[in-house]
């Protein structure tokens, strides 16, 4: 069992205008992913768009694996083309995904905007842990989704920078309150958001010394260590993040 | 059906290998290929001391290809005998090992500490000469033969293979001086320079503003510069750029190519490989050839004066 898999497209489902979510069934057994973990699906046989495209797994059971994308550019917008039943070329479970959320109720996990796709899976997994936290920001409501899904998590807190939806805050500012209305600094931060967001999160657990994993996307052509084109510095050097990532730790960063 | 082809006095249980810094250092694509059941491997390429490489972005698609600008990240000489060398070692296929410097002098310590070791060494000579202004070893010809011969008298024991880059304005007759140095064979091609812009940002799309092209859209550019550097050479060419199927594999071969690698198509198709070898395979057994060596430089063409 190796991690070159076929699937069936079973459904495709428009959650909105340029989103899908797809639901995939690998033909033979298949690796079961981790949260945080992601995939390589090939586009098209042709080779134009020619390399695989990166998704972070969105949901997983024994039997499927879901994907949640963005219609963006060449390769996301063949793949949303593909009629159900279509069979697709896939590697995976890839790269390194978020550890278990062992202490609930001193987890914070924090999305900005597609960001969704790689945390919710953690979330979901810990929907009965009424102490966890979850911060989803995004430019406005209509960037936002699954919020039903996830209304049952302990302590949800929207937020849009227009103020379309739940306060008007960035998911880094709601971030900060949240650790200042904490007494201890004995806190877990997934986060999963836009380059720049993740960036500023870094600072930021960094400047309160929280511990924290954070999922980062960078351009991959292999997906398995080989080609080093999405690489990102680290204090100990150049550090793949298909392979040492997607997810870092606070501390490696 | 004898897939066997010789790269001087290196034998190879068939043509296909894998090209330089898409393959890793052989251990990252072990899950999806039988590494026994390559022709040779050739691993990312190597430096005296470790290179961080360039910023990302690092890569970039283009239509039937991509740009890379990787800035020859690797983990140094030291690091690859320890901890990449011995996994290699334990299967059954050649290594080639590529190499390049900023010297002469660092391509030759390379040379004496890897020749006892390896199967090959493949010189990546697209490097800038710096104690010659920077200009490219595989552009100037003083420099190429001055590398090429020296190096050819410090190995004792690998393989010596030059790999030209497209950017030469004949390369035929670089591969001609490679083999009057004593090359054992020349691999070709190595990426087109090449660039891409965001019309929205105005940005170029590489931090490196420049990157080489690879992938199908320059396989046309590699048969074609294959195919006259086998009308002026006797040594083996190893031939690359685009191939994706056991098709490219053969045309490429029919051009002239001895062998071939197998370069992006391992981003796309983890197991491109094993795939091209039976397809090879295949084709011969549609054609009734006995021998691989048949298909070389087959390629059948007439001139019609007008």
């Amino acid at each position: 069992m190796n991690r070159h898999l076929v699937a069936t497209l079973k459904e495709k489902i428009q959650i909105r205008e340029g989103y899908l979510l797809l639901k995939l069934e690998p033909l033979n057994d298949f690796i079961k992913p981790g949260p945080g973990q992601f995939y390589l699906i090939r586009p098209s046989e042709s080779f134009d768009p020619l390399l695989r495209r990166p998704f972070s797994v969105f949901d997983f059971s024994e039997r499927d694996l879901e994907f949640f994308i963005q219609i963006k550019g060449k390769g996301t917008k063949t793949i949303g083309q593909l009629a159900a039943g279509t069979m697709l070329d896939l590697i995976g479970p890839l790269g390194r995904g978020f550890p278990p959320v062992n202490e609930p109720e001193n987890t914070v996990i924090v999305a900005g905007g597609m960001g969704i796709a790689s945390v919710y899976s953690v979330i979901k997994r810990n929907i009965e842990n009424r102490g966890l936290t979850v911060i989803y920001g995004a430019r406005t409501k209509e960037q936002l989704f699954f919020l039903e899904e996830i209304n049952a998590v302990g302590n949800l807190i929207v937020c849009t920078d227009d103020g379309s939806l739940g306060r008007k805050a960035t998911a880094l500012e709601a971030l900060e309150e949240a650790i200042k209305e904490r007494s201890t600094n004995q806190l877990y931060v997934f986060c999963c958001g836009p380059g720049p967001m993740n960036k500023a999160v870094l600072d930021l657990l960094k400047r309160y010394s929280i511990k924290g994993y954070i999922s980062f996307e960078e351009r991959m052509a292999c997906g398995v260590g080989a080609c080093l084109g999405c690489v990102k510095e680290t204090p100990s050097g150049m550090k793949r993040v298909c392979t040492e990532g997607p997810v870092f730790s606070v501390d490696e960063l | 059906m004898n897939l066997e082809v010789k790269i001087g006095r290196l034998s190879l249980k068939n043509p296909v290998m894998t090209a330089s810094g898409t393959f890793g250092y052989g251990a990252e694509y072990s899950e999806f290929v039988d590494l026994n059941a390559l022709g040779a491997l050739v691993v990312k390429g190597i430096s005296l001391e470790p290179r961080q490489g360039n910023p990302t972005p690092r890569i970039y698609e283009t239509p039937c290809g991509m740009l890379n600008s990787i800035g020859l990240q690797n983990v140094g000489l030291r690091r690859f005998l320890s901890e990449k060398l011995p996994f290699l070692r334990k299967f059954n296929t050649p290594v080639i090992v590529n190499i390049l410097g900023d010297s002469i002098e660092e391509y030759l310590s390379l040379c004496q500490s890897l020749d006892p070791e390896v199967d090959a060494i493949e010189l990546n000579v697209s490097c800038p000469n710096v104690k010659k202004g920077g200009i490219s070893f595989a552009t100037d010809r003083e420099s190429l033969k001055e590398l090429v011969g020296k190096v050819r008298d410090t190995l004792k024991k690998a393989i010596l293979i030059v790999k030209l880059s497209p950017v030469a304005s004949n390369i035929a007759e670089m591969a001609r001086l490679c083999e009057q140095q004593g090359a054992d064979a020349v691999s070709m091609i190595n990426t087109i320079p090449a660039m891409a812009i965001d019309i929205e940002t105005r940005r170029p799309r590489l931090a490196n503003i420049i990157g080489g092209l690879s992938g199908p859209a320059i396989k046309p550019i590699g048969v074609r510069m294959v195919w006259q550097t086998y009308q002026s050479v006797k040594i083996p060419i190893i031939g690359m750029g685009g191939i994706m199927t056991a098709e490219d594999a053969i045309e490429y071969i029919l051009a002239g190519a001895t062998c071939v690698a197998v370069g992006t198509a391992n981003f796309v198709n983890p197991s491109a490989t094993v795939e091209i070898i039976q397809g090879i395979k295949d084709y011969m057994i549609r054609n009734k050839i006995e021998n691989i060596k048949e298909l070389i430089g087959g390629v059948v063409w007439e001139i019609r004066d007008r």
